[in-house]
């Protein structure tokens, strides 16, 4: 099965004041997984938004399978399933209800949609709770439920914004499996994520957008490089050895940064001989050191690496 | 556009969303009470505390008063489409709708068509229950029939209304205000409770011209066996006109809606 790709060029919006989005530029493969990672407010919901016909560009072009949609929303429409940020299940209705309006609205016949609503509870193992209302399941439940609901009509590609968002770590291992399982069919994929473990875990490729715009783009493991592998952090046990240690660091071809108040120096580690070079400027003076240690730089870190800001408004 | 929907599709979508509004009801019976108990509770009240102020007699006032519960409870039931439109914006359900190659006018229409039901119910419950209190069919059964039928189409039209203001505000509360708060008028500046002749000049004269009058009157002419053509016509005058405006502008709202 081969769903088509999607293609975005130069994509603005604009909510009143706030730019949601200043030109964005990317492409999914098809048959390929693209990770859109971002902080809240990035622009991620709002190109999720647009591909699926629910808003519509100030300007630029976006096409899915091959169909502009602004001009034939109706036919992008036939080729996507959405799997929105909040669960969009009818919760005053019972979960095999649920799938058989989907399986019906996309034409099945009743018995057809019967059919293929007990397929899907069995498969995403809600088989025991199919004939219980929405509204009484739990987190995870609900976004099988939704999963569920989204891939009824065996569509080509799926956009999945923030799937994990509410659920507890099992429930997250367990949607990643099931995604997992879809690429395997050739599925063409579009993930929005806040987190780089869940871009890397999922996504062939990744794109960072950050205040309406993309950021860097590529694979988990080239980006993972570009915002710097590990932080080096060396705490001195005198602030008059502050001055000495920038300075045998900086000989070591390093670029450490002092933090006075708490006796500690910063540098990114980029080279494989990084560490070892550290650990010999610093071992070759009267240096006391208190502290060596390696960090992986949080997401908040690897933000600011590529963007030098950070985006904390609502998602829009 | 050869795969575009046709005119077959919107109505094959629509009747999968009445039936999903239909399943609703099973796990909202207040839906149905609301249709059901609470104008035949209403009709007791009204007949037998205002009967004797107002008509000089139960029986009397009940004639008088059952047209026009009717279509007082018609506005009752409407509010529900409103807010069920509102609580389906709210829940990101219409997202998903919105998202599948389905008809726009689907959600809504099948939305009318599950309440026009509830409706239906309500003018057959409050009909069937009103001889207890002394109203009498003197129009047969065609009377009746054309009375019911005028009836739900007013009623069609009202939850048109109660579509657009629920796709057109975003909060569930407001909405339920705004269903309520617009009949108000509509429904005590007519002739539904009391005879406008007994009114002063300047309600009367929006009474008389007020669709619910026109729709009530109808009614009265068909049940009590003396039909008037012109509150008839009249009715169903206000009937398409409020059909024509609200029906597209409420699908245009429910489709740019962000």
């Amino acid at each position: 099965m081969n769903g088509g790709g999607i293609r975005v060029e130069a994509l603005t919006k604009r909510f009143g004041k706030v730019h949601a989005l200043r030109g964005v530029d990317l492409e999914v493969r098809p048959g390929t997984v693209l990770g859109l990672l971002g902080p809240n407010g990035a622009g991620k919901t709002t190109i999720v938004r647009i591909l699926s016909t629910l808003e519509r560009p100030d300007s630029g072009s976006a096409f899915v399978a091959g169909h502009d949609v602004v001009r034939h929303p109706h036919l992008v429409r036939k080729a996507i399933a959405v799997v929105g940020q909040y669960a969009t299940v009818d919760e005053s209705i019972s979960g095999r209800e649920n799938l058989y309006l989907v399986a019906r609205l996309l034409g099945l016949r009743p018995r057809q949609a019967r059919a293929r609503a007990d397929e899907m509870l069995e498969l995403f193992e809600l088989g025991a709770v199919g004939g219980r209302s929405a509204g009484g399941y739990s987190g995870g439940l609900r976004r099988r439920l939704d999963l569920a609901a989204s891939l009824i009509g065996r569509p080509g590609i799926l956009y999945l914004d923030e799937p994990s968002t509410g659920l507890d770590p099992h429930s997250r291992k367990e949607l990643w499996d099931l995604i997992r399982g879809m690429t395997h069919e050739g599925m063409t994929l579009l993930l929005t994520t806040q987190h780089m473990e869940e871009a890397e875990a999922l996504a062939g490729d990744v794109v960072v957008v950050d205040g309406g715009r993309v950021v860097a783009a590529g694979t988990p493991k080239e980006l993972r490089s570009r915002i710097g592998g590990q932080m080096l952090h060396v705490r001195l046990a005198a602030t008059t050895d502050l001055a000495a240690a920038r300075a045998a660091l900086r000989a070591a071809d390093l670029t450490p940064v002092a933090d006075a108040e708490e006796n500690v120096l910063r540098m990114t580690l980029t080279r494989d001989g990084d560490l070892t070079a550290a650990l010999k400027a610093l071992a070759g003076g009267d240096i006391v050191v208190t502290g060596f240690e390696t960090r992986t730089p949080s997401l908040d870190e690897a933000f600011l690496a590529l963007t030098g800001a950070h985006g904390d408004e609502e998602d829009l | 556009m050869s795969q575009a929907l046709t005119v077959t599709d919107a109505f094959r979508h629509a009747s999968v969303m009445t039936r999903r509004n239909v399943v609703q009801f099973k796990s909202d019976p207040g839906l149905v009470l609301d249709a059901t108990l609470t104008p035949v509770l209403i009709s007791v009240i009204f007949v037998s505390v205002f009967g004797g102020a107002i008509s000089g007699g139960t029986a009397d006032y009940a004639q008088f008063f059952v047209p026009g519960i009717m279509a007082i409870n018609l506005m009752i039931v409407s509010r529900n489409t409103g807010v069920g439109m509102a609580v389906d914006f709210n829940s990101g359900v219409v997202d998903r709708f919105r998202s599948l190659p389905v008809a726009r006018s689907a959600l809504l229409s099948g939305r009318v068509a599950a309440d026009a039901l509830r409706m239906l119910l309500s003018l057959v419950v409050i009909l069937a229950c009103s001889t207890l209190i002394g109203f009498r069919v003197h129009g047969g059964l065609a009377g009746a029939a054309g009375a019911v039928a005028l009836l739900l189409a007013f009623g069609v039209a009202l939850s048109w209304i109660a579509v657009c203001i629920g796709v057109s505000v975003k909060s569930v509360t407001t909405v339920s205000t705004l269903t309520s708060l617009w009949v108000l008028p509509f429904q005590f500046g007519s002739s539904a409770l009391v005879p406008t002749t007994g009114m002063p000049a300047w309600l009367r004269a929006f009474a008389d011209v007020n669709p619910v009058t026109l729709v009530v009157n109808a009614s009265r002419g068909l049940l009590d066996g003396t039909p008037g053509l012109p509150s008839i016509l009249g009715a169903l005058a206000w009937i398409a006109a409020i059909l024509v405006v609200f029906i597209p502008v409420s699908v245009m709202k429910y489709s740019r809606r962000s």
